[in-house]
């Protein structure tokens, strides 16, 4: 689906933001290589037991970051003073999300457009799997069930269907 | 890149998906948690390829939506791969009629049975002349291919007869929604009743909803549909008997028809997506009042949610929100200016109360 605002994304899996700054690291790769490199200090940093859910946090991180990044871009761009107290801070929020939707549309539909070129040359089987996991919402041990493999089986189809995909893209983008 | 470097990247990236889609299915133990910083931690590397990993599953969501399950399940049926499972592909494809073996009905019979759900088979499928029931309980989803090759998709709550004759393939929707995916079969059309509701079709793919206000919406995905207001007193001829009932409205793809007891039916465009959001376990809202956001919801979630302040019931809701977890709606719902409070029968929505 790709006509979904970012706000939802961000609500449905914390990570709208984030795909798009991947992706955009094809293209401006020192810009994002630094974000990057701050999550992974930020996560350096925090104290190991303060980290209750490791991926949530890794997420909360990543997207404020690249929230912080959007604003001083658009600062950049417009020589806008964000501090001013003359624009509030709802309104910084509401370009800044329309911005950072209209980029994720965009970035979101050349990403769907290279795995539909790789999805083909993938085993039936993997299709299938991806298919029911991604499209079907379906869990591991449904698919299993459908499928009448095991969950183990279903795990292993689809770690390597994803690598693959990841791989495919990578060498393309090179 | 040479080769020891690509070797470490590939690995690399499988332990990152192994994550991934380990934190997708949820549930990790403290020991797992610990594993997983430990191994983010461990390299910038490790981190980058997460985040990569997990930007990449909006993308795959979208594109895999695009592939053909029931064609796939076929080709990896013919390959041997694996045991058969004539239901369960999620995603309409275009089954043709299949030829009747054995093993493909033990299948359809044992998937029927697994996953504790209510599907009765009251009786065989293939008997032409007797029907066969398929009820689907509260916050179920079930899948079932008919012995013609069509396939439907029965949402929750609901319940349907089949009964195929030599002239004709008729359903009977006696409650809920159902999505049809239709085989061709020219001789024999696919009939679809939702009361005096009836919806014809010879090879296309259509979702019916009867409502318990006994309203019906018919949505059409692919092809063409005839639907036709029936006088209720003359439930088995359809056309022909009252004038005013019997003209056929004429419905195509990307229409939905809304028919109440008191309107006259039009068709209108519609956003198929969303109308069908339910066969991927999502529901999708665009400017819809709360009441019934809220009914929608409680047609797939144990506790249901209740609106104990009237002037709320028109609040207008937008969203996509995964059918079965009605947390991340109520959180959702908070950033209104609304209370949520649960008790051990609901979740009732009320206004805040003054400071």
């Amino acid at each position: 689906m790709i006509r979904r605002s970012l706000i939802q994304q961000l609500f449905a899996d914390h990570a709208g933001a984030l795909q798009a700054f991947f992706r955009r690291r094809v293209r401006e790769r020192g810009d994002a290589d630094d974000l990057t490199q701050e999550v992974y200090l930020r996560l350096l940093r925090t104290q190991v037991s303060e980290i209750l859910n490791p991926e949530a946090y890794l997420f909360t991180v990543a997207n404020n970051l690249v929230k912080e990044q959007f604003v001083m871009r658009r600062r950049d761009q417009e020589r806008v003073d964000l501090t001013h107290p003359g624009i509030t801070e709802a309104l910084r929020m509401q370009s800044l999300l329309a911005d950072a939707d209209r980029i994720y549309g965009m970035e979101l539909e050349a990403q769907v457009r290279g795995l539909r070129a790789v999805l083909p040359q993938l085993p039936p089987r993997s299709q299938l799997v991806l298919a029911m996991a991604f499209d079907g919402n379906l869990s591991h041990q449904e698919i299993a069930d459908r499928l009448n493999i095991s969950k183990t089986m279903v795990r292993k189809l689809l770690v390597q269907a994803i690598a693959r995909c990841r791989k495919r893209m990578l060498q393309e983008d090179v | 890149m040479n080769e020891p470097d690509e070797r470490i990247r590939d690995a690399i990236i499988e332990q990152a998906t192994h994550w991934y889609l380990r934190n997708r299915e949820g549930g990790l133990t403290a020991a797992e948690k610990e594993q997983f910083l430990q191994w983010l931690r461990a390299s910038l590397q490790h981190t980058s390829e997460y985040l990569a990993i997990a930007g990449l599953s909006g993308g795959l969501r979208a594109a895999v939506a695009n592939l053909d399950q029931t064609r796939l399940l076929r080709r990896v049926q013919e390959e041997g791969l694996d045991a058969p499972i004539p239901i369960g592909a999620h995603r309409m494809g275009r089954p043709e009629p299949k030829k009747r073996k054995r093993a493909p009905l033990l299948g359809l019979l044992a998937a029927a049975c697994v996953g504790a759900c209510a599907v009765y088979w009251l009786t065989l499928p293939g008997f032409a002349g007797l029907p066969r029931s398929i009820a689907v309980a509260h916050g179920e989803q079930r899948t079932v291919q008919l012995n013609d090759g069509s396939v439907v998709h029965v949402n929750a709550s609901s319940r349907l007869r089949v009964r195929f004759s030599r002239s004709q393939r008729l359903v009977e929707l006696e409650q809920g929604e159902a999505m049809f995916d239709v085989a061709h079969d020219a001789t024999r059309p696919f009939r679809v009743r939702a009361g005096d509701t009836e919806v014809t079709a010879v090879g296309t793919e259509f979702d019916v909803y009867r409502r318990a206000s006994q309203d019906v919406t018919v949505t059409v995905v692919q092809g063409k549909v005839d639907v036709m207001d029936r006088d209720a007193d003359h439930p088995n001829t359809g056309a022909g008997t009252n004038e005013d009932a019997a003209v056929p409205v004429h419905m195509a793809a990307g229409q939905q028809l809304r028919l109440s007891a008191a309107r006259r039916p039009k068709a209108r465009a519609v956003d198929v997506h969303a109308a069908t959001a339910w066969i991927r376990r999502e529901v999708m809202f665009e400017g819809r009042p709360l009441r019934d956001v809220a009914e929608e919801f409680n047609r797939y979630i144990p506790k249901p949610i209740e609106i104990d302040d009237p002037g709320l019931n028109e609040l207008q809701v937008s969203g996509v929100f995964n059918a079965y977890d009605s947390d991340s709606f109520l959180v959702f719902l908070r950033q209104y200016d609304v209370a949520v409070n649960e008790d051990a029968r609901a979740i009732h929505v009320g206004r805040p109360k003054a400071h």
